[in-house]
């Protein structure tokens, strides 16, 4: 039996190393690399946010953060997941409207906005109205000329109940359209849906749709903001064409509730040291978001004000 | 005479009772859509399924049961089965025990399993695979692998 | 002349030659082991272009890509494990080639076909982007729902021989993909109250089961205690690919790389359908079709020439429209933008040197590939000398890692258990498994395309016989509907029970 003794206690020693080495204590937060739960898929707009987030932010704090895409359930499963992780403020969850405030308002996902600690926003995305390059439309006012003259004619092209069909809901309500939506599974398959024909107009997020407005094969029509977009300046809003219609989709980051302060602060002040950096907005800005940080405190208020907004349109 | 049940009717058996599970479900669901709804597509292929299952049904016991094959050896099924347990429990384990140690120890028990008596190969790929699959996820490609509950 | 050489120039650069090789190696690697997947890798690299030249940058991601594709028939052909969906129609005549003994012709064969389907698809990509891309927008929904039906009637045609079991098994794939979250309207559907399936089954961790899990299980059964494969070796004569088997298999490759062409076009398709049409009309076309699935040389090229011949074109909706085909394109597309590059027309216009690079950049990457996938063989045939004993714990582990670091859930890792399972029990039953996994691919596409054609024609089914594409491909479905019934009514009685 000898062998056999021998091969245990490699075992064992193995162990040892590699299983007990990252036992260290939590005291200095943080000691350890930190995990950035993402609840889409690898290569969406959010994780590539994360993704250009987690280096500089690892920097600051001085250990590595990790991007974990945690996809499925309309990022419900995601978002439960960093509910479920110990709250000792190595799980961190990039969070969006969608996860946060659209899923669990949509369906009983076991979770609701406020069993988050905000950290702060990084974006507040524009939603954007585009129709194709060769489109009679012009501005938002032929649209509704056009729709209001023929209703139950036109197509639009958005994924069901997430924030650019909501606002598109919005400006139908508001100006009284006929419009039938054409689901689709994404942003790109849906700008596919658009150039193709098989629909006529689409809100998107900005980023979906930058490389066909820059290049040429789309035209915005509105911003959905308070303000135009500074990598689109001359879209002008919806509200500048005479429509009170806005949405924004926002991504940022949260904590479960439970966390520590210590952790709270120590995450917010990185954040927002990395948020304010020229380089990284830069960086950002080219993948077609401007920065648009606000502090935790703020950020908490988009959360209440989105739920409350959206609570009639989506519970049943 | 008896005649044996061929293993194909069971399968048909099996599958019709899976397809009365998802029919069941996909009807008291309460699902809609204009024109095509989401249980179209579903239902559709469950009736195609159920159909295609009472061929199986019928062609099974239409033919007699084929001269029972050389069948697997106990031995045999065994080993398939403790494999199963054996992957069953590593992954139930790697959340207690941590990647490392639980892969090791499944190694060690799958290559018994697989019939590798050779301690060296048996041990060499216990301890290597584990820790370079370890270095090269957390360390390179900074992607988390579970870690150990029991011991921090 | 100019925009020619400073594009040229942009590709003469140390770093490009080695961010492609970097790229290819790491696409090969990743793509042979089963439970690692291409779009996880391109994600990872992403941020690593962002601090390279846009060139550099590209090249690594186009090698991961390109390598990617072509790396999973490695795993195939050698332990019968598809290593990425692309490579399951490989898989069958590629491991019946290895057990005859023939595993250096197996990988040879796969990558001359492979390279030759790239080089054709590159050359689409850089002398038609233009006229090609008009046909990208030519499928719509009911165009993509005609697609997909007919690409579904292969799954008769791979069944012939074992009809009733090869359909259950297409079917089976179809009702598997519609768990989850419906793509469409967001509502839940056959969740059966559990919260984790919400997400649908995690298509990872079906593949990975049921290809690579079932096999281990069966492997389980034999007694193998000194088990190795037969000798293999590749430059020995047996493995030498004859001017007769030349013959056999050249009109399979231009068929496929054509096919894998026009797929790549489109949007959201991707290789693992062309794979699949290209083996699947490859053998209705054969004259011996029953050799298909028992190591029919042109079976493997048809398989491996089509999902590479994607990679080149896939690149035409993205660089002229701006639409990414799927979800290695869309980082790709991100890498473009944080570099100040806007696919559309206007890219062609204002830089045009990029574009220049871009393509013999894509010229490059088929080269290195060839010299690299050469190389790659030698070092992979060496996987035939481990026994199973040690092989198969580690692809069990490689397995269950896999699925883990791609989901990050415990719960996936169950499911694939959970279809190893299926998997061998649908070998032990003489299910076919391939059907499995094209029902399981096609589903979407059929059911997504049905619905939206519905919504665009206010709910009249003359739309799917008005326009011209969807009739032909529904028109053709027919046929090789007919001609499969017609075959297998005359075939003799007697079962002839393949494994694909």
């Amino acid at each position: 039996m000898p062998k056999f003794r021998t091969m245990l206690r490699t075992v064992a020693a193995a162990a040892m190393v590699f299983g007990l080495a990252e036992a260290g204590a939590a005291q200095d937060y943080p000691s350890k690399p930190i995990q950035m739960i993402v609840t889409w898929n690898a290569g969406g707009s959010t994780d590539v946010l994360a993704r250009l987030l987690a280096e500089p932010l690892g920097k600051e704090l001085g250990v590595p953060v990790a991007v974990v895409n945690r996809a499925g359930g309309g990022g419900s499963l995601g978002t439960m997941a960093v509910l479920d992780a110990p709250k000792d403020g190595y799980t961190v969850l990039a969070t969006s409207s969608g996860n946060h405030v659209l899923t669990p308002l949509k369906n009983d996902v076991g979770y609701t906005y406020d069993d988050f600690i905000p950290i702060g926003q990084l974006v507040a995305a524009s939603i954007l109205l585009v129709v194709r390059e060769d489109s009679p439309w012009q501005t938002l006012d032929d649209l509704v000329a056009d729709v209001k003259a023929n209703p139950g004619k036109y197509n639009f092209g958005a994924v069901p109940s997430v924030m650019p069909h909501l606002t598109l809901q919005g400006l139908v309500d508001n100006a009284g359209l006929d419009l039938v939506l054409i689901p689709q599974q994404g942003g790109a398959p849906g700008a596919t849906a658009l150039l193709n024909g098989t629909i006529d107009l689409m809100p998107a997020n900005a980023a979906t749709v930058a490389s066909n407005l820059k290049g040429g094969t789309m035209r915005g029509l509105a911003v959905f903001s308070e303000e135009r977009d500074p990598a689109f300046p001359d879209i002008p809003t919806a509200a500048e064409q005479g429509y009170e219609v806005y949405g924004s989709p926002f991504v940022g980051l949260a904590v479960a509730k439970g966390t520590p302060d210590e952790a709270v602060e120590t995450l917010s002040a990185a954040l927002e040291a990395v948020a304010n950096d020229p380089a990284f907005q830069e960086q950002v800005l080219k993948t077609a978001s401007a920065i648009t940080y606000l502090p935790a405190e703020e950020f908490g208020k988009v959360w209440a004000r989105d739920w409350n907004n959206f609570k009639p349109m989506l519970q049943k | 005479m008896r005649r044996t049940i061929s293993a194909d009717t069971y399968v048909a058996l099996v599958l019709l009772l899976a397809c009365a599970a998802v029919l069941n479900n996909l009807l008291s669901a309460d699902l809609s859509g204009p024109y095509a709804s989401p249980a179209t597509l579903p239902v559709a292929a469950t009736v195609v399924l159920i159909v295609l299952s009472f061929f199986l049904l019928a062609g099974s016991l239409r033919r007699a049961a084929p001269p029972s094959e050389p069948g697997l050896s106990r031995a045999a099924k065994l080993r398939v089965v403790a494999l199963f347990v054996a992957t069953a429990l590593f992954i139930a384990a790697m959340a207690q025990l941590g990647y490392v140690l639980a892969s090791i120890v499944f190694m060690i028990a799958a290559g018994l399993i697989f019939g590798n008596r050779n301690p060296v190969s048996l041990l060499g790929a216990a301890v290597v695979a584990p820790v370079a699959l370890f270095f090269f996820f957390e360390k390179v490609m900074l992607v988390f692998l579970p870690a150990s509950r029991l011991f921090g | 002349m100019d925009v020619l050489l400073t594009g040229l120039a942009a590709i003469a650069d140390p770093m490009v030659l080695l961010m492609t090789v970097t790229g290819l190696v790491i696409g090969i690697v990743i793509g042979a082991i089963p439970g690692l997947n291409v779009p996880l890798a391109v994600a990872i690299a992403l941020p690593i272009t962002f601090s390279l030249t846009p060139v550099a940058g590209l090249a690594m991601l186009v090698g991961i890509y390109k390598g990617g594709t072509y790396g999973g028939s490695l795993s195939a052909i050698l332990i019968n494990v598809p290593g990425t969906p692309a490579a399951v129609a490989t898989a069958a005549d590629g491991s019946a080639l290895t057990r005859q003994g023939k595993a250096g012709k197996a990988l040879k064969m796969s990558l001359y076909a492979s390279v030759i389907g790239e080089l054709i698809s590159d050359l689409a990509l850089i002398l038609f982007c233009v006229p090609i891309a008009s046909l990208a927008l030519k499928f719509g929904p009911t165009e993509m729902f005609a697609l997909g039906i007919f690409a579904l009637t292969l799954v008769g045609v791979l069944s012939e021989g074992n009809m009733v079991k090869g359909l259950i098994a297409g079917t089976v794939g179809l009702l598997l993909a519609n768990f989850g979250v419906d793509p469409l309207s967001g509502q839940f559907r056959l969740t059966f109250g559990v919260r984790e399936l919400s997400g649908g089954w995690a298509f990872i961790a079906l593949v990975i089961g049921i290809f690579a899990v079932s096999e281990a299980l069966a492997m389980a059964q034999q007694s193998l205690t000194t088990a190795k494969w037969g000798g293999v070796s590749l430059w020995s004569r047996e493995n030498r690919i004859e001017r007769a088997e030349w013959r056999q298999c050249a009109p399979a490759i231009g068929r496929s790389s054509l096919i894998g062409v026009l797929i790549g076009t489109i949007p959201g398709l991707g290789s693992a359908v062309a794979a699949f049409l290209s083996y699947g009309l490859g053998r209705t076309l054969s004259r011996d079709p029953d050799a298909f699935g028992n190591g029919a040389l042109d079976g493997l090229a048809s398989a491996e020439s089509g999902n590479n011949a994607v990679t080149g074109t896939t690149f035409v909706p993205l660089l002229t429209l701006g639409v990414p085909g799927d979800v290695i394109t869309a980082i790709m597309l991100g890498a473009f933008m944080v570099h100040g590059l806007i696919p559309g027309p206007a890219l062609f216009q204002q830089n045009g040197d990029f574009i220049v690079a871009f393509f013999a950049l894509m010229l490059l990457a088929t080269a290195l590939h060839f010299v690299i996938g050469l190389a790659g063989m030698s070092a992979f045939i060496q996987v035939t000398r481990v026994s199973k004993g040690v092989l198969f714990p580690i692809i069990l582990l490689l397995a269950i890692t896999g699925v883990y670091v791609t989901t990050n859930n415990v719960f996936d890792v169950y499911v694939m258990l959970g279809f190893g399972v299926l998997g061998y029990f649908m070998k032990v039953f003489g299910f076919p498994i391939a059907p499995l996994l094209i029902g399981f691919i096609l589903s979407p596409l059929i059911e997504i395309g049905f619905r939206q054609a519905m919504i665009v024609s206010r709910g009249s089914y003359d739309i799917f016989f008005t326009r011209p594409i969807a009739a032909g491909f529904l028109g053709l479905a027919l046929i090789v509907s007919l001609a499969v019934a017609w075959r297998e009514w005359r075939r003799p009685a007697a079962p002839i029970e393949r494994e694909i």
